[in-house]
């Protein structure tokens, strides 16, 4: 039903592409016992409710077909006010993915990159055919790099009204990837239901 | 980092009689705390607020819920106080496979509106269990996860189904014998 990957793309500066992918395993549909078996098209649109990008001033709504078999239309946040389903109105809910240079083990308690050189505001989207959703950033390196860890942030509104950043993952990679200036390097969190 | 695994354990009597393990797991690779208490509260019927550190190493409080009348604070997720924030678990016996845009089961013999929700801080997990006894026999074909909360607007309460598992071959489940399902995901 749940899985997570970290997809790591480099272009080199020649052109040529290399691919890291951390965690999650294949793209294939997850299967129990050799039969397909995808989470709910509903779970995903509420996951993606979840993890969406709302800059203020915007919403994010989904549809589903409740319990009963009703179509319904929810509004799960809204950028046009601080109080409603998510306060976004504190300021832009846009997250963000970290590249740092640091392969010290990740721990539950981590809440920073540890040696965090660019954080980057996301892309967003979802691919319902395939229950996949997306966060995706890319950097073109200016200098060196070592790329040995990434992280994903989230933002949203505290119980006190201030926009908050906090770390709900750090993923480090084992080689670090490097990076000769005119590189780039994407990194998609995908989460898959 | 394992994102949301999903483990599907089920017991005939008290004994482990099937495991399905949706998701897929890489060794040493974890989620951080924030995320497990973000995921948490949404499962945890009894959270109205989880805790986070943020990036500059300060504890912050997020609320999962609107308050009515709580006009100046703001919320993560989609419910109210107004509507139940509750997971459910469902027993049919439909063997028909699990689609993406399934929204019940096949054919539901029971509800248990009610079930143990746990969660293990240290260990990452959320533990969601629910089971029956019945007097007659029972084929256990298929088992649904569902959320219940605010489904429309700000104020009409419903049910989603999250996910409906199959299986292959049904349990048989003996009269007067009880029969627990056990779901652990792990952040």
């Amino acid at each position: 039903m749940f899985s997570k990957s970290v997809v790591v793309e480099v272009v080199r500066r020649d052109g040529r592409r290399e691919v890291i992918v951390v965690g999650g395993g294949s793209e294939g549909e997850p299967k129990v016992n050799g039969v397909v078996d995808p989470g709910t098209l509903w779970g995903i649109r509420i996951l993606a409710s979840l993890l969406a990008n709302v800059p203020r001033g915007q919403s994010y709504s989904v549809s589903f077909r409740d319990y009963g078999g009703t179509n319904r239309d929810q509004f799960f946040v809204r950028g046009d006010r601080s109080t409603e389903y998510v306060g976004s109105g504190c300021g832009d809910r846009v997250h963000a993915i970290g590249l740092g240079s640091s392969s010290v083990p990740p721990s539950r308690d981590d809440y920073v990159l540890l040696d965090e050189f660019a954080r980057i505001n996301t892309d967003f989207s979802v691919l319902e055919d395939s229950g996949v959703i997306v966060h995706q950033v890319v950097y073109t390196a200016d200098v060196a790099r070592d790329v040995c860890e990434v992280g994903l942030y989230l933002r949203g509104c505290d119980v006190d009204g201030a926009l908050i950043t906090f770390l709900v993952d750090r993923t480090v990679l084992s080689p670090c990837v490097s990076l000769n200036p005119g590189d780039t390097i994407s990194v998609a969190y995908r989460f898959r239901m | 980092m394992v994102f949301g695994l999903l483990v599907i354990e089920d017991y005939v009597g008290g004994a482990l009689v099937g495991r399905i393990v949706k998701g897929r797991a890489c060794d040493g690779d974890l989620s951080t705390r924030n995320f497990h208490n973000f995921m948490t509260a949404l499962f945890y019927d009894s959270s109205l607020e989880f805790s986070v550190v943020d990036v500059s190493g300060y504890p912050r409080t997020f609320r999962i819920r609107y308050f009515d009348g709580d006009f100046s604070r703001g919320v993560i997720f989609w419910n109210r106080q107004y509507c139940d924030h509750a997971v459910r678990v469902r027993f049919g016996s439909g063997s028909t496979p699990p689609l993406r845009t399934d929204y019940r089961l096949a054919s539901e013999f029971l509800v248990v509106t009610n079930p143990e929700v746990r969660f293990d801080a240290a260990g990452g997990f959320v533990y969601i269990e629910a089971g029956f006894t019945d007097v007659v026999a029972r084929d256990v074909c298929e088992v649904g996860l569902t959320l219940v909360g605010t489904v429309y607007g700000s104020g009409t309460c419903g049910e989603v189904l999250l996910d409906r598992t199959v299986f292959s071959p049904c349990r048989s489940i003996p009269a007067n014998t009880p029969y627990v399902v056990r779901y652990r995901l792990f952040f």
